[in-house]
């Protein structure tokens, strides 16, 4: 029997039974759906947090004080007061490498404009920091030099401190908010960013000249953070390392000292992100395989029930010329035509619901060809798998004893 | 090469074969010794009572089962050392099989059961194939009858359905146990109609049956008794089964 043959009957067989066929086609559904669910979310999660890293800005590379240990204790990082404007100062003066740099320094505080309450986070950076992560403004004046000379009470808002404060839709350049008790002239607005790759919402947020931060808010010379741009993607190394050479000189470490900081770079987080999207994505796609493989084994299950229900009629086949290859042929395509059956199906709902997860859930998801073909093949392969073993039961069956049968 | 006159026109040879099933306390001779020559173009009743060993006969004559001891030549092959495999092509290229039960697939339209043997052992293409099932069909009288599921068709409907797919391939040799065991008199007389046609074309018939009545149409009578043949007698006067049909009372149709 030639190979359409074959298939035209292995529907027709499967048809007869069309109930259980559907049942036994399930798990494979389910099976294969989810896999192209969870690889889709997965997809698109990481090319999610990509994009995030890369709004970041350019070449960032994040300076902290390191977790220092006291007393064999090791606190958590950036809990030190290590970092001066001072350090900046000799960056600036000794680095080839760097574009830019901007110290950090944060203070949570309530603000107030009018009857409208909100909190969030203040940042006290100087000017070069909105070139550092990449920031430009929607309306408003430049961020001047001038401001952090004289601690003007001036800031930038984000686009949800606008939405909080600002309900009545007014401009809101020009205004005055209460940052804690001190009044600040808002001169600007940023352009939205929209969530970070953590989740956090990057828009929520108010900058102000560092200066009046630490003068006005928070009272201390220590700065949470120094951020600094490297000049291309392959000076962030040298700056790293020049920035490392200034920091030692600067708080007179010993050759033998440890460092009190700590550098990270935008890629080495983008680094860390991805392979944790990746083992996401490789769980996810796990717990789906696992449900492959359970209707795999319903599949074998049914063909080893259909094998029982059919002895009689391979023993008629038998009796008419089929050979015991030909048997074990009809029963392999049947299972695996039952698959891939299953598989098509399961591939057009596995789109269907991803594209129904990101519209309800709100997560990106991204269909790959090679998830789509991946999943047609271990269909197929399923189907041999799990096929095998009753088609060559129903081939070892003998003539006499399959006809007997009833 | 010297040919043996005797055997070469010989279409079946058996020689000492035995038959015997282990299944109980003690073993079971179903043949015992059987020695039996058929040429080429022959119409053989095999009779018995029950638990003869016909139909033992008949599925080792069909390369179905294998004997136990001795030796069966089909054309001068010694079926004994040929593989399942060989014995499958011997199986489709030579035999047809009817069965008391006419053993159609269920679900499956008589053009189909017909046509299945067909896609089995030949690469014809489908209108080649629609040709050679009709024509079938036209021979056992059921050409309307192709859409038909064998649920919708009567018992001697689907005995014929069944001939016609035993003879699709032009076999050598039909084998027969039974195929009027489950039909009225009538019907059974239109089946041996359609043996006998096919048996004046050359077409060899070994068939089983109780009934004498049966085995008048054939050309030779064999009997079986415990495993071993009692008498083998040609029949000198066959009778017609199609006259025979005709002359059968017609049957009164209920007011
Ligand atoms: N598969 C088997 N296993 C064990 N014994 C068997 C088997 N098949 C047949 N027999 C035995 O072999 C003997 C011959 O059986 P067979 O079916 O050939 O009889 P038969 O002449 O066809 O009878 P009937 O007219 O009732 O069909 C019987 O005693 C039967 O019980
Ligand atoms: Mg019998």
């Amino acid at each position: 029997m030639n190979f359409y043959n074959l298939i035209i009957s292995s529907f027709k067989a499967l048809r007869k039974n069309k109930f259980r066929t559907f049942l036994t086609m399930l798990g494979i559904i389910i099976g294969v759906a989810s896999v192209i669910v969870m690889l889709s979310i997965g997809k698109g999660t990481e090319k999610d947090i990509n994009s995030r890293m890369a709004g970041l800005g350019t070449n960032l590379i994040m300076i902290s004080p390191s977790a220092t240990k006291t007393q064999g204790v090791s606190s958590i990082a950036g809990s030190q007061q290590t970092l001066k404007i001072k350090d900046i100062e000799i960056i600036k003066k000794y680095s080839t490498s760097i574009k830019a740099i901007s110290p950090v320094i944060r203070a949570t505080e309530q603000l107030k404009y009018g009857a409208n309450n909100w909190r969030s986070s203040i940042m006290g950076v100087s000017a070069e920091y909105l070139s550092i992560r990449d920031l430009s403004l929607v309306s408003g004046a430049p961020f001047s030099d001038e401001y952090v000379k004289t601690s003007a009470k001036v800031c930038y808002i984000g686009k949800t401190i606008e939405t909080k404060l600002f309900t009545n839709g007014e401009d809101p350049i020009g205004k005055v908010i209460r940052i804690g008790s001190i009044p600040f002239k808002i001169i600007g607005v940023l352009k939205s960013k929209g969530q970070s790759g953590f989740g956090q919402d990057q828009d929520d947020i108010v900058i102000a000249p560092y200066t009046s931060v630490q003068n006005r808010i928070t009272g201390s010379e220590y700065l949470q953070q120094i951020y600094a741009s490297a000049k291309s993607e392959q000076t962030v190394t040298s700056a790293v390392n020049e920035i490392t050479y200034c920091l030692r000189i600067s708080h007179n470490l010993s050759k033998d000292a440890d460092d009190d900081f700590e550098i990270n770079t935008q890629s080495e987080i983008m680094e860390t992100a991805a392979s944790i999207s990746s083992a996401i994505t490789l769980l996810l796609a796990g717990i789906a395989a696992i449900s492959l493989l359970v209707g795999g084994i319903g599949i074998m299950n049914i063909m080893f029930v259909s094998v029982t229900e059919r002895t009689k009629e391979i023993g008629i086949r038998l009796a008419i010329g089929a050979t015991a290859f030909d048997v074990l042929k009809q029963f392999l395509i049947e299972a695996v035509v039952l698959t891939i059956t299953a598989g098509f199906i399961g591939i057009i709902v596995g789109i269907l619901a991803s594209k129904l997860v990101a519209s309800i859930a709100g997560i990106q998801t991204i269909i790959t060809s090679t998830s789509i073909i991946v999943s047609f093949i271990v269909c197929s392969l399923i189907g041999i798998f799990f096929g095998w073993y009753p088609a060559r039961k129903a081939a070892r069956l003998n003539p006499i004893e399959a006809l007997r049968y009833e | 090469m010297i040919m043996n006159s005797e055997s070469h026109t010989k279409l079946i040879q058996l020689k000492e074969l035995w038959k015997t099933y282990f299944t109980g306390d003690i073993p079971l001779h179903a043949l015992r010794g059987i020695n039996l020559s058929i040429d080429k173009g022959e119409f053989i009743a095999i009779m018995g009572v029950s638990g003869s060993g016909k139909s033992t006969l008949m599925n080792i004559l069909g390369c179905l089962d294998k004997s136990s001891k001795g030796q069966y030549l089909f054309m001068d092959i010694d079926t004994t050392f040929q593989s399942n495999m060989e014995l499958a092509w011997l199986r489709r290229k030579n035999f047809g099989f009817v069965f008391q039960s006419y053993n159609l697939l269920s679900r499956t339209t008589a053009y189909e059961n017909v046509e299945l043997p067909l896609l089995y052992a030949s690469k014809y293409k489908k209108n080649k194939r629609k040709e050679i099932v009709l024509n079938a069909l036209d021979k056992v009288g059921l050409r309307d009858k192709i859409k038909s599921l064998p649920n919708q068709l009567s018992g001697g409907q689907q005995q014929r359905v069944a001939i016609a797919r035993a003879i699709i391939n032009n076999p050598f040799v039909i084998f027969a146990d039974e195929p009027t065991g489950n039909l009225d008199t009538r019907t059974s007389f239109e089946i041996m109609s359609i043996f006998q046609k096919l048996n004046e074309q050359g077409t060899t018939i070994i068939l089983v049956t109780h009934e004498n009545d049966i085995a008048d149409f054939t050309k030779r009578k064999i009997v079986f008794r415990d495993g071993k043949i009692i008498s083998d007698v040609e029949n000198m006067n066959q009778r017609n089964a199609e006259e025979e049909y005709k002359k059968l009372p017609v049957e009164e149709e209920p007011a």
